[in-house]
């Protein structure tokens, strides 16, 4: 249940983000996610691929710095409410979310990636509530 | 040495912050700007493997801390600004440590 997100730091400079891109673009590798944060001088783009250790090792080789950080992916129904009821599941169960990003995947259902330093409890807690969660075969490739 | 606002500065004082953190490795670049008159160093750290962390809480405390150590070491006030590393490596290739906007 826990899916591996590719983290990359990047100056904000024009060209950054597209070097990123192509590099995976000539490895084949699917980007299924992805979000930027963005602070003044950089920003971190995350990412969910479709071989995220190969990614990488590729970025790296090209000098980039990243890092593959534990996510989970809860699917939900595209209705209002859906994620106040995933939400209120976590704070109640004392999870902190780190940074979540949502983004629509294989049909109708949203699916919303969240970072939290506890993915496992995050995961029983959601479980616990019959939430769907996405497995990181669903994004992988085999 | 760069006298910056009179105050003396040799790059391996920041060097040597850099190489007591724990967190940081020393890849770092010396700016010498002038901002509204005032001599203004900006320290550029390359955010390598290590030390980078996707979460910009963690990354802004970082930079945070580099700051107040190298203000306490110098006794001057600077500005840190995290970089890739590969912004660093290519200045190296030059062997330089400082880039003066002042004086060119």
């Amino acid at each position: 249940m826990i899916i591996k997100q590719l983290s990359v730091f990047i100056e904000n400079e024009s060209g950054r983000l597209t070097e990123v891109c192509e590099t995976l673009a000539q490895a084949d590798v699917n980007i299924s996610a992805l979000s930027v944060a963005d602070t003044a001088e950089y920003g971190i783009l995350r990412m969910i691929v479709s071989n995220p250790v190969l990614s990488a090792e590729i970025l790296a080789a090209k000098g980039f710095s990243v890092r593959l950080t534990q996510v989970i992916g809860l699917i939900m129904p595209d209705t209002p409410g859906a994620l106040a009821r995933a939400l209120r599941i976590l704070s109640d169960a004392g999870i902190i979310i780190e940074y979540l990003y949502a983004f629509s995947f294989q049909g109708k259902k949203a699916t919303v990636v969240i970072r939290t330093e506890e993915p496992q409890q995050a995961i029983d807690a959601l479980h616990a509530q019959q939430m769907e969660l996405r497995r990181a075969s669903e994004f992988y490739e085999i | 040495m760069l006298i910056i606002r009179g105050v003396n500065v040799f790059p391996s004082q920041i060097e040597s912050v850099l190489l007591e953190m724990n967190e940081t490795q020393p890849h770092y670049l010396l700016i010498l700007d002038r901002v509204e008159n005032l001599d203004q160093l900006e320290v550029w750290v390359g955010v390598d493997q290590h030390f980078f962390s996707d979460e910009i809480h963690k990354l802004e405390t970082l930079s945070a801390k580099i700051r107040d150590s190298i203000q306490s070491a110098l006794g001057l006030s600077v500005r840190v600004k995290l970089v890739e590393p590969k912004t660093i490596e290519r200045s190296e290739g030059k062997a330089r440590r400082v880039i003066d906007k002042c004086h060119f």
